[in-house]
Order: structure tokens, then C-alpha cells, then sequence
């Protein structure tokens, strides 16, 4: 061990190697119920050419990779699977590369943030914007496209890995290789197409199949106007219903849907947070934009056509502009919108946070969130269902979330419902996405096998070692 | 300060009010209520007990002063001024019970009045 660390010193600078107690701790585990498992040492490099000479070593010493920027998967998804892994921690790569604003896409390192990127974005190119999620703005806009995570404009454009255009990539065997239109060369990131699709390599692998060093990311108009506006409904059934007609009207750009728990969790409500019989189940966050008043308002006075036809069904269904919201609630209900958003520190309440959410197909959303519900009220946890339509309702998505005290008995019961909702929804037909060890040995359980035998095969391909991120997705 | 209840019209209401304890007068005044009132929504009931402090819970308490009927549809109507307290009530869309209670009613008249500006 003494001689590896001798050697990645050399590679990146002794100061950028890190095997205290200390740090390994602290890579060692997430805030979800994932087993902890500590790594060897954690290396930090600042350029591609000391990314390839991490890779080569590792080859060569047979020691397991995984790529780190932020931890912020809430998956347990940068925990070690194996005992000697080497964490490649990617936050001194941080550079915003490039901005397109004829073709509209950026280039950036893993180390970017969503804050750099806004930050950047409104400062230098105004007219652009990039799409943000429900995270903090020190999340890694790299590694959110890669694990396929949402953001506030995937109700119109889907999964932040649609929004990728291309990336370059250290593969596990050390050799530099982009995929994507800039393979013509540099100022060409335009798109993936007219290619084979070797995204599909990188997207959803979990850091397995190489260590992404630049990615091209779409960037989208801003229009002059926006707006928002907060619905409150009542029953699973009658609420998914009502955000698809909305939805498929088109003139939405996100819809944001959550337990009313978790709006009471912004108006500063102490956990743990309750239902009360009568309350709205679910309030949501619809957010429009457009390129003059006129236009904008036009659209409110449609999304109120489409709440008072769901009122003939359930009267006590309100729509309310936001300036009404923030008179009833504060400044805070800002927060909910100013994306992205640190509002949900509320979650990290204990030093426990989990979520169980997959992409399901949009007839048995409401059945999903019915469900899951009556689950996590037999276990007594905090209703914190999340819920969002993807790409104009191709797919629709919930999840549910669990903040929590790392004890013992509390984690046994976290464990337990995870997995029985977790069982339901597969029984659906939904796919769970960041997907830590035990839920992809589920999904292993009931999809086709041969999918997992193709994937295993490329993993092989690429990877003869194993050395990239090994035990991920159980293969 | 107004402790700010865990269910959502409750804590919307202490808001509101709270906004307005800042100003002094208004505070004062309230010290000397003694009277509970109801707010019977669509939702679900909350009561506002006045009693030296102020405070609200979810349901009916026993025997309210006052018992304002409404949707929560019409609490946005009064916050976004589209209506007025005064003809929300002469419109029938706010039922009022306890009009005996001629001082307490003009006194919650007026609180309604400032917070829901």
C-alpha cells in the first residue's frame, strides 16, 4: 500500500493523495442505508493525462477505481463494493471549457456545479440557460447527467442524460476516446448524431465503464417572461390525472409534484411531519415561461381552465398564482422555485436520507403513488412522495423519500419499506434509477436476462480488469 | 410570537397574523381579547383562541364565540382582493355564526381585515 501511494503522489502530487483515517471515514459512506465499506485512499487529479496515468496504474496493480465528484447520489452510489478500492475524486477538474451559443450547448469538466454553471451562464450568456434539479447547487452537473437525474426542464425535455451531446471519456484501459459529433474535433460538440449512440456506454453505468473527463451538455433559450403557479389536490388518482392533461397541453415547462408533508417541511413545520385529515394530499409547482406578457398570461388563464374542470370532480382542488403563494407563506416559498435549490436542507434533518424512485410507465402512475403511499404508512415514516411527468408524459416518475436517525431499529424498518415499495413498483413494470446494489438485484430478478448478459459482456469488453467501479448494478 | 401549528391552514393563518404582531398596537389590543373562533373550511376546521395569547388548533373547540364558514378557495379570493371580507359575507360565500358577539365580531372583522391584505 505504502508503494501505491508513493506512486499516485507521483501522479498527482502527495499533497492530492489522501489515506487518513479521517478521509477514508468520510468517503466511506452516504446518508442512505447502504452499507458503508472504507476505501484505500482517495486521489484527486486535475487533468486527463493524470486521470490516464490513475487508470494505467490501477490496471496494472489491479486496484478497483470509482469516480467521485460531490457525493451527492443519495444512492450509495460512490460507497466501495470491494475492499482496496481507490476513490478518483474529481473536483479539482472544474472547468466550464466552452459556450456555444450558436449551436447552444456548453462543455464542461466533472467538477462543475450547477451553482458554476448558473453563475456563469447569467453572468457571460443571459440569453442561455441550463436546466437545474432539486439539489443543492454544489452538485455535479456531470455526474447527474450520467446517473440520468431530473431537473426542471425534464417535464418538456426528459432525463438530464437526454441532454447530452457528446463526452470524452478515460476508458478502462487508459485509452482517450470521445463519442459524439466532436469527433470532427474541438468546437463541434452539436450533438450525438448521425453516429452509432456510444452515450449509451457512459449514461447509467455507474461509473463502470470509464472515467468521464469533459461532457457537452445542452443549453436552451431563456425566454423574457416566466411564471409559476402552486396547485393543490386531492387523491393519487384525480392529482396524476390532472397533471397529465396539463402536461400534454404543452405549455408547461415543469411540473413539480410533492406531498403536501414536504410543502409543510418549507413553511418550517418540526419533524416529524404529519397529515391531517382534510389537508390537500399533494401540491405542486407548475412553472411557464414565455416571450411576452400576453403569451404568459394566456397560458395561466388555460392552466385554469384545465383546474376548473378537475374542480367539477374535486371543488377543493385550488390553483394559486405565486404572489398569493408567497403572501401565505412567505418569502421562503421562493425557495421552492429558485432552482437550483437549497430549500431541502429540511431533508438532511438527521444524518439518515433515502428514496426509493423509478421511471414507470405514465397508466399506472397514480396506482404507483396509491400504493406506495399505503406502504410507507404502515411503516409510520413522513409521506414525501415526489413526482414529476417526463418528456411531455413519454414517462412519468415518482419517488419516495425518507429522512431519518441512523439507529439500528430505524434503519431496519427503512430497509424493509424500501424494499417492499421497491417490490411494488417493479410489479408495475418501473425500472428504479440510481440505483444502488440491492435494487438492481432485484430488477436482475425479474427483467430479461439477456439484457444483463449484453451488459456484462460490454463491462468485459471494456474493463478485462474490472478495475472501474466493480459490483455496481450487481454484474 | 404566535407558535405556527403543524397542520396547513393553521400555520398559514399564524403567518399571516404573525406578520401583523410586529406592530405593537395590534398586539396589545389582542392580549385583551377573550373569544375563540372558528374557521370551518372546506378543508377541515380550524379554531383561533384568543386568551391572553393567541393560539390555533385543527378542529372546533367547545361553544366558539364566532364560526366563520368558507372555502379555502375564498381565503385566496381575500389575500389575492378579489373579494372583500364584507362582501364575501353579504355574498353568503363566508357564513357567519355568533352574530350576537357584536364586539368580538367587529374585532376579528378588523384582524381579517389586516392580515389578508
Amino acid at each position: 500500500m505504502v508503494d501505491l501511494k508513493k506512486r499516485f503522489d507521483n501522479i498527482v502530487g502527495a499533497k492530492y493523495v489522501a489515506d487518513g483515517v479521517g478521509e477514508r471515514y468520510i468517503y466511506s459512506f452516504d446518508m442512505t442505508e447502504n452499507p458503508a465499506r472504507q476505501p484505500l485512499m482517495i486521489v484527486m487529479p486535475s487533468t486527463v493525462e493524470e486521470v490516464q496515468k490513475i487508470i494505467e496504474l490501477a490496471n496494472e496493480t489491479l486496484t478497483p477505481l470509482i469516480p467521485f465528484v460531490t457525493g451527492q447520489s443519495v444512492g450509495g452510489l460512490t460507497i466501495p463494493q470491494v475492499d482496496g478500492a481507490v476513490i478518483v475524486d474529481l473536483k479539482r477538474m472544474d472547468k466550464i471549457l466552452e459556450v456555444d451559443e450558436d449551436a447552444m450547448y456548453m462543455v464542461i469538466e466533472p467538477g462543475v456545479t450547477f451553482g458554476h454553471v448558473k453563475r456563469h451562464l447569467d453572468k457571460h450568456h443571459p440569453t442561455l440557460r441550463y436546466t437545474y434539479p432539486l439539489a443543492p447547487p454544489y452538485t455535479s452537473v456531470l455526474a447527474n447527467a450520467l446517473v440520468q437525474g431530473l431537473c426542471d426542464l425534464s417535464t418538456t425535455h426528459g432525463s438530464m442524460a437526454d441532454f447530452v451531446n457528446g463526452l470524452e471519456a478515460v476508458l478502462p484501459t487508459g485509452e482517450l476516446v470521445r463519442v459524439g459529433s466532436s469527433i470532427m474535433g474541438d468546437g463541434n460538440w452539436f450533438g450525438r448524431y448521425p453516429l452509432p449512440d456510444l452515450i449509451g456506454l457512459f449514461s447509467g453505468w455507474q461509473g463502470m465503464t470509464g472515467i468521464v473527463t469533459k461532457i457537452a451538455l445542452k443549453l436552451w433559450p431563456k425566454k423574457k417572461v416566466h411564471g409559476f403557479a402552486a396547485l393543490f389536490t386531492f387523491g393519487e388518482h384525480a392529482t396524476t390525472d390532472l397533471l397529465k392533461t396539463i402536461t400534454r397541453s404543452g405549455n408547461f415547462e415543469d411540473i413539480d409534484s410533492q406531498s403536501l408533508s414536504i410543502i409543510k417541511m418549507l413553511l418550517k413545520v418540526p419533524y416529524p411531519v404529519k397529515h391531517f385529515d382534510g389537508e390537500p394530499d399533494y401540491g405542486t409547482v407548475v412553472g411557464y415561461t414565455a416571450n411576452s406578457e400576453i403569451e404568459l398570461k394566456e397560458k395561466y388563464r388555460q392552466l385554469e381552465e384545465m383546474v376548473d374542470a378537475a374542480k367539477r370532480e374535486e371543488p377543493r382542488t385550488v390553483l394559486i398564482p405565486w404572489p398569493t403563494v408567497v403572501k401565505l407563506m412567505g418569502s421562503q416559498a421562493n425557495e421552492w422555485i429558485d432552482f437550483p435549490s437549497d430549500a431541502f436542507k429540511v431533508l438532511a434533518e438527521h444524518d439518515g436520507l433515502t428514496w426509493v424512485g423509478t421511471y414507470i410507465h405514465p397508466k399506472h402512475w397514480g396506482t404507483a403513488l396509491e400504493g406506495g403511499r399505503k406502504i410507507v404508512e404502515k411503516y409510520d415514516f413522513e409521506l414525501m412522495a415526489f413526482m414529476k411527468p417526463l418528456n411531455m408524459l413519454h414517462i412519468a416518475e415518482f419517488k419516495f423519500i425518507f429522512r431519518f436517525p441512523k439507529d439500528d431499529a430505524t434503519l431496519d424498518r427503512v430497509r424493509k419499506c424500501s424494499e417492499e415499495l421497491l417490490d411494488f413498483a417493479l410489479s408495475l413494470g418501473a425500472l428504479p434509477y440510481k440505483t444502488p446494489v440491492w435494487s438492481a438485484k432485484k430488477v436482475q430478478k425479474l427483467a430479461d436476462p439477456a439484457f444483463f448478459e449484453l451488459a456484462r459482456r460490454i463491462k468485459k469488453l471494456l474493463d478485462p480488469n474490472n478495475i472501474m467501479n466493480p459490483g455496481r448494478l450487481d454484474l | 410570537m404566535l407558535t405556527e401549528p403543524p397542520d396547513f391552514i393553521g400555520n398559514i393563518l399564524a403567518k399571516l397574523i404573525n406578520n401583523q404582531i410586529a406592530n405593537s398596537a395590534l398586539r396589545d389590543k389582542m392580549q385583551n381579547w377573550r373569544m375563540t373562533v372558528v374557521f370551518d373550511t372546506d378543508y377541515y376546521p380550524v379554531s383561533i383562541i384568543f386568551d391572553e395569547t393567541i393560539s390555533i388548533k385543527s378542529g372546533i373547540v367547545e361553544e366558539p364565540t364566532l364560526i366563520f364558514k368558507m372555502e379555502f378557495g375564498t381565503i385566496l379570493e381575500l389575500v389575492e382582493r378579489k373579494t372583500s371580507m364584507i362582501r364575501a359575507i353579504f355574498s353568503r360565500k363566508i357564513k357567519v355564526k355568533g352574530f350576537r358577539h357584536l364586539i368580538a365580531l367587529y374585532r376579528f372583522y378588523g384582524l381579517m381585515n389586516t392580515i389578508l391584505k
